[in-house]
């Protein structure tokens, strides 16, 4: 749950990639944090294992100053996507500010974009949260592989759901930064529905997304990202 | 036996990084210390920053500072250079040397305060990287005897699933043999009593007559219970290849039909084919006729009558539905034929048992309908074998639907891996 420490001025958010296994949740937070260069301010802590497959999570802490110097820090979480790892899921979304769902876009995948879309569900529930209470972009990623999703289908999907919806290949990082933004974006919106955190850290949203597109370099563009 | 943790002295770069320490010294370099060393406890060197002058060269503690160490002095000198030395520790356990050149121009008592105050710091920073190597390693030490008496456990564990193994492998073979031999003298039974029936030995009264008509029956009855047994063991042992060819499903959804026709008809029960155009499969007709002989006449026992059982073939993907569809609905990669019964239905629970051998929904239900509880369980092992899935769906009192797919032709060709053997 985000942290707000009125006399320090530090606002801490926490944001956690999902997805099934493969996803590319990890490559993501690789990508992100290369993009970063020095300017996340910390290290991708990676406790991958053998295989290379996430075991416990990813952590990418990324820290900047919004309006009159308040500290912002985003914690970027990624989750073990394997079946088994189903207890590890729900420790890692505890007290979750907002979602990112990098679903495989290959159509042989989606059962298990499926699936792992109705675990995350129950693991918000039994962590006493809900898709509702919870920010969530969706990511389709790997746009560049044989035999995936088209382009309409995904926007079909898009118009189904209330998520913003962002296209990708994280291995070559597209579209890593703009799933990034609209993470930030939604997370924002939704704490400030939920805890009216513009008032409580005189942030205004669009302060808050200038200061974000600083740290990551890419043009926030108002109108598009915030109709 | 291994040591305790507690027995063990970590060396330096288990404490403190090299690079850390030696980003700590470099600040004093200069100030009157001409030269600050870490060095481990057998004399190489671990971290230190150093101007010119001979310590620049040193990759292991110098003999002047080992004969100093033995005759107890703090202090030694290499040529004109003045050097100064301390011990490392770290719990109780010496870990290393310290060494300190000096600048002969620099006020003595400056130098001695940073040499204190150096010694002082790396001390903090050796003692608290002890906490935590000691903390890692009763954690390593624990999780190392948990992880030996989990090996332990797991070798019993596999000795009793090989017994296991052999047990029912034994147990298959046993009841192949044993059903085959059972079947042979049935036979003679069944084929006697028919023959005694169509009279070719002679007129039989009316009661004769029935007392053969109810060996027969009961004979078949007992004929059909030992094939499949025989069936389930000869899976289980895998002895009973497919015959994979390719198919048009529908032909043998209609002969399936046709073989329970008069049993249904008997029991007032019309059979509807609703059939979408599909493509074909790549199969064991023999084996599906028999999986689809075997739902319908399951469908049939627990109809209730008057009524309809519905056989809906259709394309569909593979796998059972999911409950989520957000990212879409699954490509069609099968053909999906569905047994659909207006009976009394089952829970959820008999759902996801029923397909398990030897299982019943209750035990009324065999007295009221047969069957030792094999059919569904041969169901599902011939349904997977064609890489397919089987799964039930019902609500109680609203029927059952029994659905099973069969992989596309084109889709078990495209992959060369699908393995269509037992």
């Amino acid at each position: 749950m985000v942290r707000i420490d009125v006399p320090h001025r530090e606002v801490t958010i926490k944001l956690v990639y999902y997805g099934p296994a493969l996803s590319g949740k990890t490559t993501n937070l690789q990508a992100l944090h290369r993009h970063l260069g020095a300017r996340a301010g910390s290290d991708l802590v990676t406790l991958d294992t053998e295989n290379d497959r996430t075991l416990f999570f990813d952590l990418l802490p990324i820290h900047f100053q919004a309006g009159s110097g308040t500290k912002i820090s985003l914690k970027l979480f990624t989750v073990p996507g394997q079946v088994f790892h189903r207890a590890t899921r729900k420790i890692v979304l505890q007290g979750v500010d907002g979602v990112a769902f990098v679903a495989d876009s290959r159509v042989s995948e989606t059962r298990n974009n499926n699936e792992s879309w109705l675990d995350l569900k129950s693991n918000l529930k039994e962590n006493g949260l809900s898709m509702s209470k919870v920010a969530r972009v969706v990511q389709f990623n790997k746009r560049d592989l044989p035999s995936v999703r088209t382009d309409e289908e995904i926007a079909t999907i898009a118009e189904r759901g209330n998520e913003p919806v962002v296209s990708a290949t994280a291995t070559e990082g597209v579209g890593v930064v703009e799933t990034f933004m609209a993470l930030c974006q939604a997370t924002w919106r939704s704490l400030q529905r939920r805890y009216e955190i513009e008032h409580k850290t005189a942030i205004s949203g669009r302060t808050f997304m200038e200061a974000i597109a600083e740290t990551v370099r890419t043009p926030y563009v108002p109108e598009v990202m915030d109709p | 036996m291994t040591h305790s943790f507690s027995d063990r002295v970590p060396t330096l770069d288990k404490l403190i990084r090299g690079e850390d320490l030696k980003r700590c010294f470099r600040p004093f370099a200069g100030t009157g210390l001409r030269a600050i060393m870490a060095f481990y406890v057998d004399g190489g060197l671990f971290a230190g920053v150093t101007d010119d002058g001979p310590s620049e060269a040193w990759e292991h503690l110098p003999p002047e500072a080992l004969l100093a160490e033995r005759d107890g002095n703090a202090r030694f000198f290499v040529g004109d250079e003045e050097f100064q030395r301390y011990h490392l520790y770290a719990g109780a356990e010496r870990v290393g040397t310290l060494i300190f050149g000096r600048v002969h121009e620099t006020e003595t008592e400056v130098a001695d305060m940073l040499v204190e105050g150096i010694v002082q710091m790396v001390g903090t920073l050796l003692q608290s990287g002890f906490a935590t190597w000691v903390t890692s390693e009763l954690h390593r030490t624990a999780s190392e005897e948990s992880y030996r008496a989990l090996e332990v456990q797991n070798l019993e564990l596999s000795r009793a699933v090989a017994h296991l193994r052999e047990l029912d492998q034994m147990k298959s073979n046993f009841l192949a043999t044993v059903s085959h031999e059972l079947r042979t003298p049935l036979t003679s039974v069944i084929g006697f009593t028919d023959m005694l029936l169509k009279e070719i030995a002679g007129p039989l009264n009316e009661e004769q007559r029935d007392y053969a008509a109810t060996i027969l029956e009961r004979g078949e009855d007992l004929y059909a219970l030992i094939t499949q047994i025989l069936d389930l063991s000869r899976i289980e042992v895998g002895e009973l290849p497919l015959d994979i060819e390719l198919l048009e499903i529908g032909a043998v959804v209609q002969r399936a039909v046709r073989s329970v026709a008069l049993l249904a008809e008997r029991a007032q029960i019309e059979l509807r084919i609703e059939s979408s155009p599909v493509r074909r499969v790549r199969g064991d007709a023999v084996r599906l006729h028999q999986v689809l002989v075997n739902l319908l006449s399951n469908a049939i026992k627990f109809q209730a009558t008057p009524g309809v059982i519905r056989v809906q073939v259709s394309e569909a993907p593979r796998q059972r539905p999911c409950a989520e569809s957000f990212f879409g609905i699954e490509a069609d990669d099968a053909v999906r034929i569905a047994v659909t019964d207006e009976g009394p239905g089952l829970t959820q629970e008999q759902c996801s048992r029923v397909f398990d051998a030897f299982y019943q929904v209750d035990a009324s239900s065999t007295r009221s309908h047969g069957g030792a509880g094999l059919g569904l369980s041969i169901v599902s092992k011939l349904v997977h074998a064609h890489g397919g899935d089987v799964w039930a769906e019902s609500e109680l009192g609203r029927g059952a639907t029994f659905s099973f797919t069969v992989p596309l032709a084109e889709v078990v060709e495209g992959s060369p891996s699908a393995d269509l053997d037992f």
